[in-house]
C-alpha cells in the first residue's frame, strides 16, 4: 500500500520569539494593514493618523511613485499617470482588458504583444501586479515603522470568487514587494474570523459582503476553532455603484435633464446620488440639488429604486444555501461586510431573508483586514495553543478540454482545498504520439464559455491504436487556491508537468457571470453539447471510412461500389461542421447504410486472412 | 525529527472499520483532528519539502472525507476494496422494472415543473427519491455484511441513477431561481 511520509509539525520548532505578522486587505478602492499588538487586533495608521490607504499610485518620470492620498492628489491634474482600481486588472489578459475595460479605465493601456496588459505612464509601462506591489510596499513600510521590525509574514485577502490567475497575480505582487505570504485568505472567511465566531461552540453562518462593485456570499460551518467553508458565490458585477446609478437616473429624470450632450452631468449626478444614499442611511428624507433643480428624496423612494438590486443579491444567497446542501433556517448568524451594507434596506432585507438580525458591530471597511491579522498571528506561530483552522473551498470548477470543444470537469466548485484529483484520458487516433492539454476554469460545458488557464503538450506517447494509451492528468490545488497540473502516460511513464501560468482569457465583467451564465444557459449548453457530439461522431465515422478505403478499398470494391460510398462520404463531409445535429446524424446514418455491405465484406476478408494456415478446430478451442 | 506515515486507504486513514455504516459525528471529529495536524497552515514556517507534503497529505484527507461522507461513494469504495471496480458509464442495469421506475421518476420531475409551485413540487419529488435512496443504503449495508458482492454492485449502480435524478432536480431548481 502506498504510504505518504510526513514529518510531524512542531517537533522541530524550538520555542521561538514572537514573529511580526500582519493582515492586508488589498482593496479596489482602499487598502489596509492590521496586526495583533499586545493581544489586541488593530489596523495601523500612517503618520497623519489615517488608517485607510487609497489604492492609488502616481507615476512620474525619474521619481519614486507616490501611493495613497499623496497619489490621489494628482487624480484631477494628471489622471493618466494616476492609477486607481488596479485590482480590477489583476490577473486579466491583454485582450480581455483591451476589449472590455479599455473605455472604462481612467488610464491608458500600452499596445504590446505581451499576454499581460501594460499601463502607459510617464515613468514607462507598468503591469497591474507591479502597481499593486507599490501599495503593498507602502503598507509594509507603514507596519515595519509601527512595529519596529521586519515582518515575518503576511496574510493577504482576496475576493472568494478570484480565479487562479487573479490569485497568482496577487501573490506575484507580494513577492515584488518583498513580502513573505503565509496565505491568501478569502475575504468573507477573514470577516468571520474577525468577529471571533470561532469562539462560539458551533454553528452555521453566512457572510454577506456587498462592496462598491462586487457581491460575495459565503456559508461557513464553525466548530471549536475550525472554520469550514461550505459554499461560496456571488456576483462580480453588482455593488453599491449600481445603487448610485439607479439613484442618478431617477434624479436626472426628475430634474428633466439629459446627459446625452453633457457627459460631465452624469458624473455630477453620480456624486449627488452617492451622497444622497449615504445621508439616507440615517435620515428619512433629504433635499437634493442637481444643477438648477432641487427636490425631495425620501428613504422609501430610495428603497424602491434599489430594491431590485438587493433582490438580486438574495437570489445569489438562495443559490449558495442550496450549494451548501442547507435550508435557510440552518443559518444561525449573518455577518455584514462592505460599505454598501450600511444601506438600511440591505440590512433589513438580509435580516428578513435569513430570519436573524445580522452582525455589524465591526466597521465593515476594516473587518476583513482585522480577520487577516488574526490568522497571520496564528500562522506565525504566536499562538501555539490556538485551535483556529480555516478550511476553504475552490470557488470555480476546474476542467479539461475534451473532443469537440467540450469541458470535462475534474474538480467541482466548492470542493475543500487543498485537493488533488486525477483523471485518465485516451488517444483519439491510431499512432497518436502527442496530446495537447487545455486547462479551464468555469461552470459551463463548452470551452469558449470557460476561462482558459493553461495549455501544454504531452509528448512521447508510444504509438498505439486509438484508445489504447492511458494518460493520467493530475490537478493539484494548494491551500491558497493555486493550481498546478501534471500529466503522465501510464503505459510508458512519459511525464509532463507544469505550474499553471494563466493565459488571462476572461473579461472583468465575466468573472462571476460565469456562474450566472451556467444557470441561465443550461439549455444552450445541452444544445451545444448535442451539436458537438454529432460533429465528433462525424469525424470519427469519416476517419474510419477513409482509413478502410485506403487500406483495402481498391481490393474489395469495384468502381461503382466505391463511388456509391464516396458519394455518401461526401454528403457527410459537407455537413460535418453543421450546427444542426439532426443533419449530421442523418448523413452519418446514410453513410453507414451505404457502406454496410463493404463493412461486412471487410469482416469476412479479415477472418479468412486470419484463418489462413490454421485449421478451423484451432478457432473452436 | 519524528516521522509519521499516513495510510492512503480511506477507512484506515480515518481509523474506521471497513463497513458501510459510519457514525457521522466520529467521521467529522477524525477529519478535524487530521486537518488540525496536517493542514498546510501548520507548516508555513517549515521547509518547502514539508509544505509540499502537507498539501499532499491534506489533499488525501479531503478526498477521503468527501468520499466517506457520501454514502454512494463510500459503498463504491468498499466494493473497490473487495476488487470490484465499477464503471459508471459502461456498467449497465438489466433490471427492467427498475428502469421503468426511473422513467416514471423523470415524468414526476416533468410534472412537478408544470405545478403552480414548481420549486416546492420539485422539493417533494426530491424528498421521495431521498426516501428510496435511504432504503437502498440499508439494503447495501445488509448485502455487504453478507458478502453478496454482485447484489451490492447492483445497488451502487442504482444509487447512481437516483443521484442523477437529484442532480436534475437541482438543475431545474437553479434554472427556476435564475
Amino acid at each position: 500500500m502506498a504510504l505518504l511520509q510526513i514529518s510531524e509539525p512542531g517537533m522541530a520548532t524550538i520555542p521561538h520569539q514572537r514573529r511580526l505578522a500582519a493582515g492586508i486587505d488589498l482593496g479596489t478602492t482602499n487598502s489596509l494593514i492590521a496586526t495583533v499588538r499586545s493581544g489586541e487586533v488593530v489596523t495601523l495608521a500612517d503618520e497623519q493618523g489615517r488608517h485607510l490607504l487609497p489604492s492609488v499610485v502616481y507615476f512620474k518620470a525619474d521619481a519614486e511613485p507616490l501611493v495613497g492620498d499623496a497619489a490621489k492628489a494628482h487624480q484631477l491634474t494628471d489622471p493618466l499617470n494616476t492609477i486607481a482600481s488596479v485590482k480590477r486588472l489583476m490577473g486579466r489578459g491583454q485582450q480581455d482588458t483591451m476589449q472590455t475595460l479599455a473605455g472604462h479605465l481612467p488610464f491608458k493601456l500600452a499596445v504590446t504583444d505581451s499576454a499581460v496588459p501594460r499601463i502607459q505612464t510617464s515613468a514607462g509601462t507598468v503591469m497591474a501586479h507591479e502597481v499593486a506591489a507599490e501599495i503593498l510596499l507602502e503598507l509594509k513600510e507603514r507596519a515595519e515603522v509601527a512595529l519596529g521590525g521586519e515582518l515575518s509574514g503576511v496574510v493577504i485577502t482576496v475576493p472568494a470568487y478570484f480565479d487562479d490567475a487573479q490569485r497568482q497575480a496577487t501573490r506575484d505582487a507580494a513577492t515584488l514587494a518583498g513580502l513573505n505570504v503565509y496565505r491568501l485568505l478569502n475575504e468573507p472567511t477573514a470577516a468571520a474570523v474577525a468577529y471571533g465566531l470561532d469562539q462560539q461552540a458551533e454553528g452555521v453562518i453566512a457572510v454577506y459582503d456587498l462592496g462598491g462593485g462586487t457581491f460575495d456570499i459565503s456559508i461557513l460551518r464553525l466548530e471549536k476553532g475550525v472554520f469550514e467553508v461550505l459554499a461560496t458565490g456571488g456576483d462580480s458585477a453588482l455593488g453599491g455603484d449600481d445603487f448610485d446609478h439607479a439613484i442618478a437616473e431617477y434624479l436626472l429624470q426628475a430634474a428633466e435633464l439629459s446627459t446625452s450632450d453633457n457627459p460631465r452631468l452624469l458624473r455630477e449626478a453620480l456624486v449627488v446620488a452617492r451622497a444622497s444614499k449615504e445621508q439616507l442611511s440615517t435620515a428619512n428624507e433629504i433635499t437634493v440639488q442637481l444643477g438648477e433643480w432641487s427636490g425631495l428624496l425620501t428613504r422609501t423612494q430610495l428603497d424602491g429604486l434599489i430594491a431590485p438590486l438587493v433582490q438580486k443579491t438574495l437570489q445569489a444567497c438562495r443559490r449558495v444555501v442550496r450549494d451548501a446542501n442547507l435550508a435557510k433556517g440552518d443559518i444561525q448568524q449573518v455577518v455584514l461586510v462592505g460599505g454598501s451594507t450600511r444601506v438600511p434596506l440591505v440590512r433589513s432585507q438580509v435580516a428578513d431573508f435569513f430570519q436573524t438580525e445580522p452582525l455589524c458591530s465591526l466597521d465593515p471597511d476594516r473587518v476583513v483586514a482585522l480577520g487577516a491579522a488574526l490568522q497571520a498571528d496564528v500562522l506565525a506561530g504566536n499562538k501555539p495553543d490556538a485551535e483556529m483552522l480555516l478550511l476553504d473551498v475552490i470557488p470555480l470548477s476546474l476542467g479539461l478540454e475534451t473532443m469537440g470543444g467540450l469541458v470535462e470537469k475534474i474538480i467541482d466548485r466548492n470542493t475543500t482545498i487543498p485537493v488533488s484529483r486525477a483523471q485518465e484520458f485516451t488517444t483519439f487516433k491510431d499512432g497518436q504520439t502527442s496530446m495537447s492539454i487545455h486547462v479551464l476554469q468555469g461552470e459551463r460545458d463548452t470551452v469558449e464559455h470557460c476561462r482558459s488557464l493553461a495549455r501544454f503538450v504531452l509528448r512521447g506517447i508510444p504509438p498505439m491504436v486509438a484508445g489504447a494509451a492511458r494518460i493520467r492528468v493530475t490537478f493539484q490545488v494548494d491551500a491558497d487556491g493555486l493550481l498546478s497540473v501534471s500529466a503522465q502516460e501510464l503505459t510508458s511513464g512519459a511525464k509532463s508537468s507544469i505550474e499553471v501560468k494563466p493565459s488571462y482569457g476572461l473579461s472583468d465583467r465575466e468573472i462571476m457571470t460565469i456562474l450566472q451564465d451556467s444557470v441561465t444557459s443550461v439549455q444552450e449548453d445541452i444544445a451545444a453539447r448535442r451539436v458537438r457530439e454529432q460533429q465528433v461522431e462525424a469525424e470519427r465515422v469519416l476517419e474510419a471510412i477513409d482509413s478502410a478505403l485506403k487500406n483495402d478499398g481498391d481490393q474489395l470494391l469495384d468502381h461503382e461500389e466505391k463511388m456509391t460510398i464516396l458519394a455518401a462520404r461526401e454528403q457527410l463531409a459537407a455537413v460535418r461542421q453543421s450546427t444542426d445535429p439532426q443533419a449530421i446524424e442523418m448523413a452519418i446514418k446514410h453513410l453507414e447504410q451505404a457502406a454496410a455491405f463493404y463493412v461486412e465484406r471487410r469482416m469476412n476478408h479479415s477472418i479468412r486472412k486470419a484463418m489462413a494456415g490454421h485449421t478451423v478446430d484451432e478457432f473452436r478451442g | 525529527m519524528q516521522s509519521i506515515t499516513l495510510p492512503t486507504q480511506w477507512f484506515e486513514l480515518f481509523g474506521l472499520p471497513l463497513q458501510f455504516e459510519v457514525d457521522p459525528v466520529v467521521l467529522t471529529q477524525r477529519f478535524r483532528a487530521l486537518q488540525t495536524q496536517f493542514h498546510p497552515d501548520r507548516y508555513v514556517n517549515q521547509s518547502d519539502t514539508e509544505k509540499r507534503f502537507a498539501v499532499q497529505a491534506t489533499s488525501l484527507i479531503n478526498e477521503a472525507y468527501a468520499g466517506l461522507k457520501n454514502p454512494r461513494l463510500r459503498a463504491r469504495y468498499l466494493l473497490e476494496q473487495a476488487g470490484i471496480i465499477l464503471n459508471d458509464e459502461l456498467d449497465t442495469i438489466q433490471d427492467r422494472d427498475f428502469l421503468i421506475q426511473q422513467m416514471q421518476w423523470r415524468e414526476a420531475i416533468e410534472e412537478a415543473l408544470e405545478d403552480a409551485e414548481p420549486l416546492d413540487a420539485l422539493d417533494q419529488v426530491g424528498d421521495e427519491i431521498q426516501a428510496v435512496t435511504l432504503t437502498l443504503y440499508s439494503e447495501f449495508a445488509q448485502v455487504w455484511a453478507l458478502k453478496n458482492l454482485e447484489r451490492a454492485k447492483q445497488i451502487v449502480l442504482k444509487l447512481r441513477f437516483y443521484e442523477r435524478l437529484q442532480e436534475e432536480i437541482r438543475r431545474q431548481q437553479e434554472r427556476l431561481d435564475a
